[in-house]
């Protein structure tokens, strides 16, 4: 054995098992899976990486949060942020996602809107079940169920069944019910100057009408489908004539 | 992670001979493991600071050598000169370069012993690490003087057939 000195030496130290490669290299891994130098990224990544997604789940969760107003027993007033004021019924409920839109909410009942004017942001309103309404600044009253309603008091209102789809524009005095899906208008007068009701009309079917009856009320409320058959029931109710051209 | 495997290899080809190289100096396995896996974990953390290094092996055994000689310094009481410390083996000193050199042979031999059957292994450490003959190895065993001859000729063709094997591998990096 030429390697004498070698092999003295090796076995003069051997122990059996000693000075294994595998045990050492486990061991360093076992060290270092848990240590920062073998994840040195990733320890401060995850954490950070964790953090970035609770918070973006917190702040999905919060902007995405509802409000719900409403009280089953008596009606409540609600203001809402952007001083919309709405009067809700009893049993009615009105609910938003103040961090996503202020401006776009959802009632189940029966709610009267007076809407603060933003011309840039329409106030929107969804009908539990169906019915969508978009105002700018107005009064109206909304009512959901079989048959949602929406009567407009002050200034001017779209109603469809949702958004995007064909609708109404209504105005002052008008009402309009929904069923199946487009809404049915009609015009609902309480002790209203007759010339103002002619006006109306008018205006609404593109006619012009007139009738000598100046200082005659009226407390009425018609489907807007047919001009003649109105005429022909505000004429019957009052005893008169009305002229069209 | 690439770096990781990197070293794990390392672990594989290195760790035995720089252990038996801290051996020269240490003359304690407890002690030259240690200073190998702390050289190990230096190496690692040079490494994923973003630091190259040419010859990982050459840098190994000179990580090895100083902290050796810290070892050394910190464990002794008397004054010593680093300088004129010396590896040594069996029969005395030995040169750095020498026992650079031979850690890598030993630690085939090393390997080759460890992986005998129990009683080949066994003889050969009572011979050549006991310096008993072979009738007190007979007697120790209970086994024929004849068996104990043989025995350890198995054991010494092996361990040449694994200085070939070691010949082999270095000639074909």
């Amino acid at each position: 054995m030429e390697k004498e000195k070698e092999l003295r030496f090796v076995v003069s130290n051997y122990q059996e098992g000693r000075l294994d490669p595998e045990k050492a290299k486990m061991e360093f891994r076992r060290a270092h899976s848990s240590s920062a130098s073998y994840t040195k990224v990733l320890a401060w990544a995850l954490p950070v990486a964790a953090a970035l997604v609770f918070s973006i789940l917190f702040w999905n969760h919060w902007k995405n949060s509802w409000t719900e107003y409403g009280d089953a027993s008596t009606k409540s007033e609600v203001m809402l942020s952007d001083g919309t004021q709405v009067s809700l019924s009893e049993g009615s409920l009105l609910k938003l996602q103040p961090h996503l839109n202020p401006r776009k909410v959802v009632v189940e009942g029966r709610a009267y809107f007076q809407v603060a004017r933003d011309e840039a942001h329409p106030f929107e309103v969804f009908l539990e079940g169906k019915g969508y309404v978009k105002v700018l600044g107005t009064k109206f009253e909304v009512l959901t169920g079989e048959r949602p309603e929406v009567n407009v008091t002050e200034g001017k209102v779209f109603f469809a069944e949702k958004p995007g789809s064909e609708g109404l524009v209504l105005v002052k005095g008008m009402s309009a019910v929904l069923e199946d899906e487009l809404p049915a208008l009609s015009f609902v007068y309480e002790d209203a100057a007759l010339e103002a009701v002619l006006e109306d009309l008018g205006s609404y079917f593109g006619r012009t009408l007139h009738c000598d009856a100046a200082g005659r009320r009226l407390t009425a409320s018609f489907r807007a489908d047919s001009l003649e058959n109105i005429i022909a029931a505000i004429e019957a109710a009052l005893d008169l004539t009305i002229e069209l051209d | 992670m690439i770096m990781l495997s990197k070293i794990e290899t390392l672990f594989r080809t290195e760790y035995r001979p720089l252990c038996i190289y801290a051996v020269h100096y240490l003359g304690s396995l407890d002690a030259a493991e240690d200073v190998v896996s702390s050289c190990f974990e230096a190496l690692w953390e040079h490494l994923s600071g973003g630091a190259a290094v040419s010859n990982v092996r050459a840098y190994l055994y000179v990580s090895v050598r100083n902290s050796c000689l810290d070892h050394l310094k910190k464990n002794r009481q008397d004054t010593l000169d680093l300088d004129k410390l010396q590896p040594s083996d069996a029969d005395g000193l030995i040169t750095d370069e020498e026992a650079v050199d031979r850690s890598r042979v030993e630690a085939r031999l090393w390997t080759a012993i460890d992986k005998m059957p129990a009683r080949r292994r066994e003889v050969l450490l009572l011979a050549k690490r006991d310096g008993l003959s072979y009738a007190e190895i007979a007697s120790e065993l209970g086994i024929s003087e004849n068996t104990v001859r043989n025995t350890l000729d198995s054991a010494m063709k092996s361990l040449r057939s694994s200085r070939r094997e070691i010949l082999d591998f270095v000639f074909c990096l």
